[in-house]
């Protein structure tokens, strides 16, 4: 057992006497429904202090930022502002009260000048009972914040002409010409190349020099080394501990990260292995032709190709960050998009570029984002069983109600569907049960290869556990599985082999004992060779 | 369910009511002449239904209808405008069954011809449409020279499909229109395609993720409302003594309030065959009723109009009301 540095659900950092709090969090929590994503969390942000928080998908760490920005209330718990109490009504409030918050997913209008964006909804007025805007100032002001921030673009141009990269410092410049005192960024590299990325954590460099309390929340453990003064790490909705900046490193954050020691090999504990311990440390068998093969595959002309194969009955892992592009090269396999370069072969055969030849194939792919690419939530939950069937027949084919039903109601015992009932709305059932749903319109036709992107997202334990069992029994049942997901239990309890993407790219194919939560972390972080990274405990 | 039962609901109350104010309401002549206009309006509103079910929407109804009566009338009628080719007006030489098969022909191509700018290009329904629409009625003013265009004398087997009566008593339109809903609601209620407008018109995206042939099934709809709308059209041909090029002006957004008002939702993936129907009913009885009680027919539009918004604000307290 590594000694953990500063275990436990206490934030306060040794250095409370040194300056005063700006921001502070106190035994935040936070349920939804049967989920507690935040328990008794409490942390404290100083002015020129860069505080990076980490921690797995579903640790917390959005739930967390949402309530900073205002976007929620806690349930339990408070914050404090310079030492007063705050209370948040609204995301504007926060933005008022000199809290920014730079989600992941940039909020921004496209179609709105750089300037706009820079001063949305809070744009200097001149005539102020006429709401006349002083677009002169308001592009003067926003030129000031732009070269605080290192842009060089004009602020009358569109939004829509920026690179990510450009967006991302639309937002700092956002933050910078309301002065914020507080900024907290998310995942602010997720989309960023290597030299823009430096580029960004060079400006968290400046605003911490500015006096600014920057609460820096990534994937990447090397940005977090590099930046933090103090890193706070989440794990189940806790925190699990705080590192001051001499102890950060990559080995005692992904220690903290997964909450354990780092023992044998890719043994995840907790219920995502279940029914599926019998596959723990098979060797795939990898005798026999290759149910998928994939090669040379570019998802666009300028991205990187990547080749693989599937075997039948093998559940390969799709393992990368958020933005690594599992998304993306799921959806070019299914014949959503068409692929710049490269073949897709099922069982030999090649398939076409087209969800209906995809589906003629034998493959099938349940979406990330299950209410809108997935399920027809107004729906009911034999029609949507049905989706995947209907697109297969003669448009003027006759409906067969009863035996949607029948289906229905054979496949909702199958997948433990609660309720039951076919005739249930989907957009009614829990998260977990729209999810069975969604994997039992392909399970229908008996798909021989199927891709699941994200599978396990927002669904509770029980649904997780089912989830899984499923998979295991049909990867037994000989179809083949990539599984996408950033969660490395899920992925080492149940892959075979795991494929880790970073930025397009494949960085390794990971077999056996080297299927590592380490290793994978490694690999997905940086996409530096194992070991290369994070120095101490060398192992890799 | 009961969306349909309140629309039939009101259409039977204002009969009622009709038939209770006003005894000329009960006259075989009103009978049949209101049925007569329900009919022609309801083809194309179930062609507008289609579409909006998908997801979509067709404002180029009204010119197609406009279009297709004017053609017939040019086609077939006798008196080809001053410079109007002789070879191609042709006066008697071209069969009425003729030009009926070539307009329709046209107009489906041109609703497939929508569609496939819709889907391909990925232009929006409305723009397409729109454009679609002021250049039909464009078309028909060039045609015309700001004229009119009529049949004249004769063509009684055709003027039958109009005026003409099945069994002594039903208007053929009404059997036609029958027919086309009773195909309309196999296709809608009983099809794949049906099924697919549905999941279209609700979620695009996961209907296109579970491997539907969106862009067939939208085609396919905006072909259908122009072959019903130029079918609307002929009959209207059959009717009217003479067509003006600007007739069918407004028929889309008539067509659009009786597809809301039987229950469809302009967001998609709602609505019924038969309150398509009752919609179109609700809406010639409201026009029947203020000619019968004599009041001003400049009042028809308002009261249309106001008919439309209350059943939008009843739909929405009736939602809120059940919690979403």
């Amino acid at each position: 057992m590594i000694p953990r540095p500063r275990a436990g659900g206490g934030a306060r950092g040794s250095r409370s006497a040194e300056a005063p709090l700006l921001l502070e969090a106190v035994g935040l929590g936070k349920r939804f429904g049967a989920i507690e994503a935040l328990r008794d969390v409490s942390l404290a942000l100083r002015p020129s202090e860069v505080v990076a928080l980490v921690g797995e998908n579903g640790a917390g760490k959005s739930t967390l930022i949402k309530i900073l920005a205002g976007v929620f209330p806690a349930d339990a718990g408070s914050l404090r502002l310079d030492g007063e109490p705050l209370e948040l009504a609204s995301p504007a409030e926060a933005w008022r009260r000199g809290i920014a918050v730079i989600h992941q997913d940039l909020q921004l209008c496209d179609n709105l000048s750089i300037a706009a964006n820079v001063f949305l909804g809070r744009a200097p007025l001149r005539w102020r009972a006429l709401g006349w805007i002083d677009r002169r100032g308001m592009e003067a002001a926003a030129r000031r914040a732009l070269v605080r921030v290192g842009l060089d673009r004009d602020p009358r141009a569109p939004v829509a002409t920026l690179g990510p990269a450009a967006r991302q410092l639309v937002e700092i410049a956002r933050a910078a010409a309301m002065e914020a005192r507080v900024v907290v960024m998310d995942e602010p590299t997720s989309s960023l190349g290597r030299e823009e990325s430096e580029r960004l954590l060079a400006l968290v460099d400046d605003l911490r020099r500015g006096g600014v309390a920057v609460l820096y929340v990534s994937h990447r453990l090397e940005e977090v080394v590099r930046v933090a003064d103090r890193a706070v790490v989440l794990r189940d909705g806790r925190v699990e501990g705080e590192l001051e900046r001499g102890e950060i490193d990559g080995g005692a954050l992904v220690r903290l990260m997964i909450g354990r020691d780092l023992g044998g090999g890719g043994r995840a504990g907790g219920d995502s292995a279940a029914g599926r311990t019998a596959h723990e440390t098979r060797i795939p068998p990898h005798d026999g032709a290759p149910l998928l093969a994939v090669r040379d595959l570019r998802v666009a002309p300028e991205s990187p190709a990547v080749s693989f194969e599937l075997y039948p009955g093998e559940i390969l892992g799709l393992f990368g960050l958020v933005g690594a592009g599992r998304s993306e090269l799921l959806e070019t396999l299914f014949g959503l998009r068409r692929a710049a370069a490269g073949t897709i072969e099922v069982a030999g055969a090649g398939a076409g570029w087209s969800v209906s030849a995809a589906v003629a194939a034998g493959l099938a792919l349940v979406p990330e984002d299950r209410r809108a690419q997935a399920l027809v939530a107004e729906m009911t939950v034999a029609e949507n069983l049905a989706l995947g069937d209907l697109g297969r027949r003669h448009l003027l084919a006759r409906r067969n109600r009863r035996e949607e039903r029948r289906r229905a109601v054979a496949l909702c015992r199958e997948l433990d569907v609660r309720p039951a009932a076919p005739e249930t709305v989907v957009g009614r059932l829990s998260g977990g049960n729209q999810q069975k749903v969604a994997l039992g319109k392909w399970l229908a036709l008996g798909p021989r290869v199927l891709l699941l992107d994200e599978p396990t997202r927002g669904v509770d334990v029980g649904a997780r556990a089912e989830i899984h069992r499923r998979l295991g029994a049909l990867a037994d049942g000989g179809v083949g599985i990539v599984l996408s997901s950033a969660e490395t239990a899920e992925v080492l309890g149940l892959a075979d082999r795991v494929l880790v993407l970073v930025r397009g790219a494949s960085a390794g194919i990971l077999a056996g004992v080297e299927r590592r939560e380490e290793t994978l972390l490694r690999l997905a972080a940086g996409g530096a060779a194992p070991g290369r990274a994070f120095t101490p405990g060398g192992r890799a | 369910m009961r969306k349909l039962l309140a629309i039939v609901a009101s259409t039977a109350a204002l009969a009622a009511v009709l038939a209770v104010v006003e005894p000329r309401f009960l006259s075989v002549y009103n009978l049949q002449n209101l049925a007569r206009l329900i009919a022609f309006l309801g083809l194309f509103a179930l062609g507008q239904g289609l579409v909006i079910v998908s997801g979509g929407i067709d404002l180029s109804v009204g010119a197609v209808v406009g279009l297709s009566a004017l053609l017939v009338a040019l086609l077939a009628g006798p008196h080809p405008l001053p410079g109007w080719s002789a070879a191609l007006a042709g006066g008697d030489q071209i069969a009425i069954g003729w030009s009926i098969a070539i307009v329709l022909a046209l107009m489906i191509a041109v609703g497939a011809g929508q569609g496939l700018m819709i889907t391909r290009l990925g232009l929006q329904p409305f723009i397409v449409t729109l454009g679609g629409m002021m250049t039909l009625r464009g078309i028909a003013h060039v045609l015309t020279r700001g004229g009119t265009a009529g049949l004249g004398p004769g063509h009684e087997p055709f003027r039958g499909l109009a005026t003409g009566t099945v069994l002594g008593v039903v208007p053929v339109p009404v059997v036609v229109l029958l027919a086309a809903a009773a195909v309309v609601h196999v296709l809608l209620h009983h099809t794949v395609l049906g099924q697919s407008l549905y999941a279209i018109g609700r979620n695009e995206e996961a209907a296109r993720y579970s491997g539907l042939d969106v862009a067939r099934v939208k085609r396919l709809a905006y072909t259908l409302s122009a072959g019903l709308a130029a079918s609307a059209g002929v009959l209207y041909a059959a009717y009217l003594p003479s067509v003006q090029p600007a007739f069918g002006t407004a028929f889309e957004l008539y067509a659009i309030a009786a597809a809301v008002l039987g229950g469809c939702s302009l967001r998609g993936g709602e609505g019924t065959v038969a309150g398509i129907l009752a919609g179109a009913a609700l809406m010639r009885l409201i026009t029947n009723g203020i000619n019968l009680v004599g009041v001003s027919t400049h009042w028809e539009l308002a009261v249309i109009g106001v008919v439309i918004v209350a059943a939008a604000v009843l739909d929405a307290a009736v939602r809120r009301r059940e919690g979403r």
